[in-house]
């Protein structure tokens, strides 16, 4: 039995380097590290084990720089880490990442749980693991803040203020963020250390989990960017209010009538 | 004639955040007749069809499912009922549960979907999205190859519509099966807050150092409360008790798009500007008449935010 994470690099910064042709980010010359939510997915999987030596498998799809991201994973408490690259994969939109990410999930054997992170920092789209779940044809827990631990655990999901708690009897696919309750996973020396990339990480193609080169990357994408327009604050220019506050107040009082009609 | 389809997420006998504002959006586009999917009981026929009344919706589909439904088996239902209409584009409102099922019924379909749009076009025959990325520095524009096209909008990106349409709605009630769910498991609602996080607000007041002093944040919530509106901070100020990340304003905290956002005692350092930049209307309150925060605001007032919040409290 093994369980997976999704895993995935994310720019540090918000100075993003983006192709302007292709509009796809230029992911080997940003800086990268490990997408915040997926520390949570980390710890999440071991409070999720079953027995000891359960293997947790750490899996990332992207560039070979992101093999350093995934020797971070296994000094987390992965057990194994798999990297899918290949050239196929490049400028995957969501369909295509969960389409390649469900077929090398389903060339792992016995995989009962599938955990990835709600939203990275830099698309936001939230997509994925909802996506996989469709794929797997296997329930979606989305947004586990609480894990009782137990066999079968128990976990509860929120959705807004709506918090659903099951026990974890049937194989699903799990996101695990920043709102949950338990502590993210975190790095120790001795961890890092003990990390053995020959042994524990491995990198597969597409050829090697079955991926018709139409299913995935560019090709097996469905959405289109045809712009991409960088945001910044605009400048107003500010009328200046009374000096004496009641008199300032009633010269926003239309502002704040209006703003009451408009909106409920 | 082109169709599209809408999931009218519905609960306790109410559409969710953003769906009927969604719909009314929809109403510019010539030509295209929506069909809207509401899970439910059966029981909610009449209730629907009154609340339909004036929203322009040709068609809504009442699918009865049991309480509890997992995402799984909501997502299913409503994948089949969209092969069913077969439609040109699909849109969910991008609140908890819309961010859950969209990408399920995405996967099941397999199709595009952009979520958490904050603009959408129907123009050629395409739905054109935009969402924004990378912490909401860029914008993208996204077109979809497949069909249907599936979106999500956030929630309060449209207004609520003004002019009611003539078009009656006929509601039909239409089982699909519900596949089996192996989860055991009970809902509760958890603490009883709106149902908008403050960052989803469309009235913000933000705190910052200048002003959260504890008669300052006093009468930041009391002026919150009289208007509505949400109160939020600056990053320094979050870290005070009661507030936290989900209450921070700014490039490591939240993102905000409120129609009026009231500022007191901000400075307005770039990474706080970076989570106000799809702003309505910011009224800027700071004793330093330099501060950078006046650059970017509609309105100025130069002085002590407590003062300007008793003379608030008083006149709003």
């Amino acid at each position: 039995m093994s369980i997976i994470v999704c895993v995935k690099g994310v720019p540090v910064s918000d100075h993003v380097a983006i192709d302007p042709q292709t509009h796809h980010l230029e992911r080997t010359t940003t800086a990268t590290h490990l997408d915040p939510a997926d520390r949570y997915a980390l710890a999440a999987a071991k409070m999720l084990r079953t027995t000891p030596d359960e293997d947790i498998i750490a899996l990332c799809m992207g560039t070979p720089d992101n093999e350093r991201l995934l020797r971070t994973t296994l000094a987390m408490g992965a057990t194994r880490a798999v990297l899918l690259t290949d050239k196929a994969f490049a400028g995957a939109d969501t369909l295509a990442t969960a389409t390649a990410l469900t077929a090398a999930i389903r060339h792992c054997d016995g995989v009962r749980l599938v955990i990835t992170g709600t939203q990275s920092t830099d698309a936001d789209t939230g997509q994925v693991g909802g996506n996989i779940a469709a794929q797997l044809g296997w329930e979606l827990l989305p947004n586990i803040t609480r894990i009782v631990p137990d066999e079968p655990a128990v976990v509860t999901s929120q959705l807004g203020t709506t918090a659903t708690t099951v026990s974890l009897t049937t194989q699903a696919v799990l996101t695990v963020g920043p709102a949950a309750t338990f502590a993210p996973a975190a790095m120790t020396v001795a961890q890092a250390a003990a990390v053995d990339p020959a042994h524990q990480l491995q990198t597969w193609d597409a050829a090697t989990i079955g991926c018709a080169p139409a299913t995935v990357g560019q090709k097996g994408s469905a959405t289109t960017v045809t712009a991409l327009t960088p945001v910044h604050p605009t400048k107003r220019t500010a009328t200046a209010l009374a000096e004496d506050a009641p008199t300032a107040v009633d010269q926003l009082s239309t502002l704040i009538q209006q703003s009451r009609e408009v909106i409920k | 004639m082109t169709t599209g389809w809408l999931f009218g997420e519905y609960h306790n006998g109410h559409f969710a955040p953003g769906v009927l504002e969604l719909a009314a959006h929809t109403q510019k586009w010539a030509g295209v007749t929506l069909n809207m999917a509401v899970l439910g009981a059966t029981e909610d026929h009449s209730t629907l069809q009154r609340q339909l009344q004036g929203t322009g919706i040709a068609h809504a589909t009442l699918i009865p499912i049991p309480d509890n439904a997992t995402v799984a088996q909501q997502a299913a239902v409503l994948a089949a009922h969209i092969r069913e209409v077969n439609p040109v584009f699909a849109l969910f409102s991008a609140t908890p549960l819309g961010r859950s099922v969209a990408p399920y019924v995405q996967g099941l379909l397999h199709t595009g979907l952009s979520a958490d749009c904050t603009d959408l076009e129907f123009r050629n025959g395409q739905l054109v999205q935009t969402k924004p990325a990378y912490g909401d520095n860029v914008v993208c524009t996204i077109t979809t190859t497949t069909s249907p096209a599936m979106a999500s909008i956030r929630p309060g990106v449209f207004p609520a519509a003004t002019t009611p349409v003539p078009t009656p709605t006929t509601v039909t009630v239409t089982p699909f099966p519900v596949p089996l769910s192996q989860l055991t498991g009970e809902t509760t609602a958890t603490a009883p807050t709106s149902p908008h996080q403050p960052k989803d607000a469309s009235r913000i007041i933000a705190l910052g150092r200048g002003a959260a002093t504890p008669e300052g944040i006093r009468l930041a919530k009391q002026l919150a409360h009289q208007l509505n509106a949400a109160v939020m901070t600056t990053r320094p100020v979050s870290l005070l008790p009661g507030f936290g990340v989900q209450a921070q304003i700014g490039l490591t905290g939240q993102t905000v798009h409120p129609r009026l956002l009231i500022t007191l005692g901000v400075s307005g350092s770039s990474q706080f500007l970076a989570g106000v930049k799809n702003t309505g209307t910011i009224v800027a309150v700071n004793t330093d008449p330099h501060a950078p925060i006046f650059d970017y605001a509609d309105y100025r007032y130069v002085g002590d935010a407590v003062t300007f919040m008793q003379a608030a409290c008083k006149a709003w």
